[in-house]
Parts: structure tokens; C-alpha cells; sequence
């Protein structure tokens, strides 16, 4: 199916994909409940880990291994989000706990027997092929609007515009930043999953802080208090250093100037607090032939 | 007669200095209470004591007569007590419907998460959805009620101070309280605004048959508004009463009014 798209463009649009799953999943913790991480490789990597075991070493079929990712992956972020959340760390100080966090759990892939160690496991199952990539995609974003335009996510919101009218508003700050934490750390594990059977091969040096800086820079260049924006910004930045293969090491410095033209030019990001809804796209098209009511197109849900 | 609340040796230091210290006073039922002061005198300090942001060097703090000292802000507020700020704490980026939907959403838990998650699809009508048209309506209500009506679909921080400061309050209202807190309402507010403002939270407090707790410096709209008084100056206690009496007391005279003070 779909083989009439080349491999080299539907393994693009794989990766672009995964980079979304896990942006979508940080932009819940980072664009709208208001913390900063840099720790999300971590849990990319407990993903990663947590499917290519289930799948390689025990033979579970892919879907219970995505599910075992996201469970083990949010599991591990209660870990770091018991303590500091409930210590009411906030900005930097979390920021900063995070980041030890996530230099903690790649060095104790590189230690443990069943990851193999710093070899890395090879050899892993093309599972992460362009028709399941979707289907993950779309139930990630699913959720995901479901929890944050609506009563739950209303709590987090909140907590990002004002912790303390939140905390008088009668929002428990310890529950619902660990609830987001937890949420987008399950994004970042299925996403991990996805990674381990597309590249099918993980080794813990894939998951360094590097990765987690990418995926932060993906969440606030695609926008603060957006869905969308974090997915376009992750499809960008998949797309962005393939197109410039032609200029070979100037791909990664256009990467660099990409990411600092949008801070300058829109530091809100590319979707700063917007999203784009069919709903949206539904009135901005009616809008344009003149037939419907002339309504503010592609805003809010 | 009941009371609402009682304050017992209320005392609160930070490091050596000592920022209110043994007020004792009553809110009665259905009472407008005012507490009023000189700029440090520790109003806001009681209420954050009040509210749970502090806690108490010493003495309680009984809603109810149930004992309150101690709790964490968000218990405080589930029990009837809600506040407004007197640097005005909206949600910027939301609309003021949604910030009004927000406090909503405390007592009024009409779906919960797994429902949010699995039942909540898009194009479909369902539980979530209409749950969350009837918290739309509700919260309408509220604006109204602060007479904020008109402004539901604007951004909060696009509102003019005198509007948030009301948006503040439908919020507040929102929480469905039984004691509210006011600091400061009207602030920045010129003295036709204040006095508008007065008749506004006495129809407020009327309708939703209230108790209020108020930090004011704008006397016309303290003479106006409250049953009674409490003064406290340098974080102790220096006068209770009336407005006639307190207007009357040559201590609070001399400290907060200034010689001479006369009612507009």
C-alpha cells in the first residue's frame, strides 16, 4: 500500500510524524500548562526501549508494544514529577531537575543488561511503516484535544497564565502538572516506539539532550498554547535538513537560522495560541467564496 | 445572629518582622465587612492568611466554625471562600468567558477524564460537549451579573483596568462562595466609578445573599458599602465599629483618615 510513494519521501514523512507525536506531547507539559523540560529524551528513550524489548525479546505484537511505551514511559515521569512537582519547583529550577533527569536515564541504558548496554539493540522490526505512523498520529491528537480544550486541560491553561489565581480558582498545582507531565511523557514513549521500528536500531546515544533541546525549540517555535503549530514546526524540521542535503554541513547551520528567524520575526511562534480546526478551515473557505458569516477563520476549536 | 468567620490572635512574621500581629474580629452572617488601614498596615497579608497562600505565625482562623488555619489554598476555596487580587491576576491569554468558565469548572464537574478522553468526538454531539454549552451559559450569567456581559469574547488582557478589576469578581463569583474577599475593587477608579462600583457588589451581594470582606481605600465607597468596620495600623488592631463610629474614633482619625476628614 502507498507504494507509489518512494521510500525516501515516505521515510521523511515517518519521521516527521514521529517528531510530532512526541511535540504534540510536550506541548501539553511546556505550551500549555506552562513548564519547561529538557528531559523529554528520556522518556523517548524509556519508550524506545520499553517497545523494542516487548516486541524483539518477548514477541509482543507492535500495538501492545506502543502501549507498554506509553505506559512505562508516563510511569517513569512520576519519577521525576512526584518530587519536584510536589516540591512546587517552578521555571528554572524544574527546568534544570529535568535535564539531570534525562543524563540519569541514558546512563542507566548504557548500564543495564536487557538495553545491551551502549551497543544498542539492531535488528528491530519495520513496524513504523506510513499507514500505522498515521493512525498513531491521529489518536495522539485526538487525545490530546480532547484533554486540553476542555475541563482538564482548562485546569492546566490556567496554571500557566497564573499559578496563584489557579491555586484560588481551586486547582490542585501538584495534580494537574503531574497529570500533564504524565501525558506528554506517554506521547514521548509512543513516540520513542515509533522511532525504535523506523530507524530499528537504538543505541542510548541516540537519546541525549540534544534531542530533548530539538524537541523543546519544536514545541515554543511552533507556538506557546498550540497543537498545530508544534506539528507544523516538527514537519519542518524533518523536512528542512533533507531539502538542504545539496548543501551538505550548511544544512544544519540553516537549521540554527531557521529557528532564530521565527523567535525574531514571531516570537509567539509560528501558532502562537491558535490552532488550526476544520472547523476553522470550514469558515475561512466559506469565507472566501462569500457565502458564510464573515467569522475569524482558523481560531480556536 | 451567625458568624461566617472568626479570627482568633491572627499573627504572622516574616524572618523578624512582624507584618500583623493578635487581630481578633468577626465576620457576621450577611455582613459587608471592610478592613481598612494605611498602605503596609497588613490587609492583604490577612487575607492571604485568610485564603492559605501564608500561614499563620500563630492564632486560627475558624469558617463556619470549622477550623481553616493551615489548609492549602485550593481546600479554602472548595469550602466558600473566594478572593479577587489587588494586582488584578486574570488568565491573559483566555477570553473572559473562559476565565469565568475556568472557576466554573470547581463546582461543577459534569464530565469526568476518561469521558473527556473516549466519549469527545469531534462533528458528534455529546456528554462533553454538552457540558460545556451549559458552563458557557452559566458563566454568561456571571458576567452579567458584574456587568461584563458584552465583553465575554475579548481577551482578558485586552480588557481596560476598570473591567478587569469586574472580571475579577464574576470570576470570583464563579467559585460559588459563600464569604467573598475583595482587595482593593476599586483601584485606579475615580470616585463616581467607585461609588457605581459599590452599588454594583451591594446588588451582587443582595442577589447571591453573600458575606464580603473588603480591603478599601476609597472611604466614599467604604462609608457607602459596609455594616462594619475593622482598622488596623503598623499589623495591630486600632479600631472596630460602625462607619459612624469609626469615622467618629479620633485614633483612626489621626493614623488613616487625616484631621478633618469629612464624608463627601
Amino acid at each position: 500500500m502507498l507504494s507509489f510513494i518512494s521510500p525516501y519521501y515516505q521515510s521523511v514523512a515517518i519521521l516527521a510524524m514521529i517528531n510530532a507525536v512526541s511535540a504534540v506531547g510536550l506541548a501539553v507539559f511546556t505550551g500549555f500548562t506552562g513548564l519547561m523540560s529538557l528531559g523529554h529524551a528520556a522518556f523517548i528513550a524509556v519508550g524506545a526501549y520499553s517497545c523494542a524489548i516487548a516486541t524483539k525479546i518477548y514477541g509482543l505484537p507492535f500495538a501492545v508494544g506502543l502501549l507498554l511505551a506509553g505506559l512505562i514511559a508516563g510511569l517513569t515521569s512520576l519519577v521525576i514529577g512526584i518530587p519536584t512537582l510536589r516540591a512546587k519547583l517552578r521555571s528554572d529550577y524544574f527546568t534544570i531537575a529535568t535535564l539531570g533527569f534525562g543524563e540519569a536515564i541514558r546512563v542507566l541504558l548504557e548500564n543495564l543488561s536487557i538495553t545491551s548496554g551502549a551497543r544498542g539493540m539492531p535488528g528491530l522490526a519495520h513496524y513504523s511503516t506510513l499507514l500505522p505512523t498515521f493512525i498513531v498520529l491521529a489518536l495522539v491528537v485526538f487525545f490530546t484535544r480532547n484533554f486540553i480544550f476542555f475541563r482538564y486541560g482548562r485546569m492546566a491553561v490556567a496554571i500557566r497564565e497564573d499559578h496563584i489565581a489557579a491555586e484560588m480558582a481551586g486547582i490542585n498545582l501538584f495534580k494537574v502538572r503531574l497529570r500533564s507531565l504524565f501525558f506528554s511523557a506517554v506521547c514521548a514513549g509512543v513516540g520513542g516506539a515509533l522511532m525504535a521500528h523506523h530507524v530499528r536500531f537504538i543505541q542510548p546515544n541516540m537519546f541525549t539532550n540534544v534531542q530533548s533541546t530539538l524537541l523543546t525549540a519544536t514545541v515554543v517555535a511552533g507556538g506557546m498554547g498550540s497543537i498545530t503549530g508544534p506539528i507544523i514546526a516538527a514537519v519542518i524540521f524533518a523536512i528542512v535538513p533533507e531539502v538542504l542535503r545539496v548543501a551538505e554541513m550548511w544544512r544544519l547551520v540553516a537549521y540554527g537560522a531557521i529557528l532564530v528567524a521565527i523567535m525574531v520575526l514571531r516570537p509567539q511562534g509560528i501558532m502562537g495560541y491558535r490552532e488550526i480546526s476544520l472547523s476553522g478551515m470550514i469558515r475561512f473557505c466559506r469565507r472566501l467564496v462569500g457565502t458564510g458569516p464573515g467569522s475569524k477563520g482558523g481560531t480556536a476549536p | 445572629m451567625t458568624i461566617t468567620m472568626t479570627i482568633a490572635n491572627l499573627s504572622k512574621s516574616f524572618g523578624g518582622i512582624s507584618a500583623v500581629e493578635d487581630l481578633n474580629f468577626n465576620i457576621k452572617t450577611g455582613d459587608v465587612m471592610g478592613i481598612i488601614g494605611p498602605n503596609g498596615a497588613g490587609k492583604t497579608t490577612v487575607f492571604n492568611l485568610i485564603t492559605g497562600v501564608y500561614q499563620p505565625t500563630r492564632g486560627t482562623v475558624h469558617f463556619k466554625g470549622e477550623d481553616i488555619t493551615g489548609k492549602a489554598p485550593d481546600e479554602i476555596v472548595k469550602m466558600g471562600i473566594s478572593r479577587t487580587f489587588q494586582n488584578i491576576r486574570l488568565f491573559r491569554n483566555l477570553t473572559a468567558l473562559e476565565n469565568v468558565v475556568t472557576a466554573l469548572d470547581l463546582h461543577n464537574p459534569l464530565y469526568n477524564l476518561a469521558e473527556t478522553f473516549f466519549l469527545n468526538i469531534p462533528f458528534v454531539d455529546n456528554k462533553v460537549k454538552r457540558a460545556e454549552r451549559q458552563l458557557r451559559e452559566k458563566a454568561a450569567y456571571y458576567l452579567e451579573l458584574a456587568g461584563i456581559a458584552d465583553q465575554a469574547d475579548k481577551l482578558a488582557s485586552s480588557l481596560p483596568y476598570g473591567l478587569q478589576r469586574k472580571l475579577e469578581i464574576a470570576r470570583a463569583l464563579a467559585l460559588e462562595p459563600e464569604l467573598l474577599l475583595l482587595d482593593e475593587p476599586a483601584a485606579g477608579m475615580n470616585p463616581e466609578e467607585s461609588i457605581a462600583l459599590a452599588k454594583l457588589i451591594k446588588e451582587i451581594q443582595v442577589r447571591l445573599k453573600l458575606t464580603v470582606f473588603l480591603i478599601e481605600h476609597h472611604m466614599d465607597l467604604v462609608m457607602e458599602l459596609c455594616d462594619h468596620l475593622y482598622v488596623i495600623n503598623f499589623g495591630r488592631e486600632l479600631a472596630e465599629g460602625s462607619p459612624e463610629e469609626i469615622q467618629a474614633n479620633p485614633a483612626v482619625l489621626k493614623a488613616y483618615l487625616g484631621e478633618g476628614y469629612k464624608r463627601a
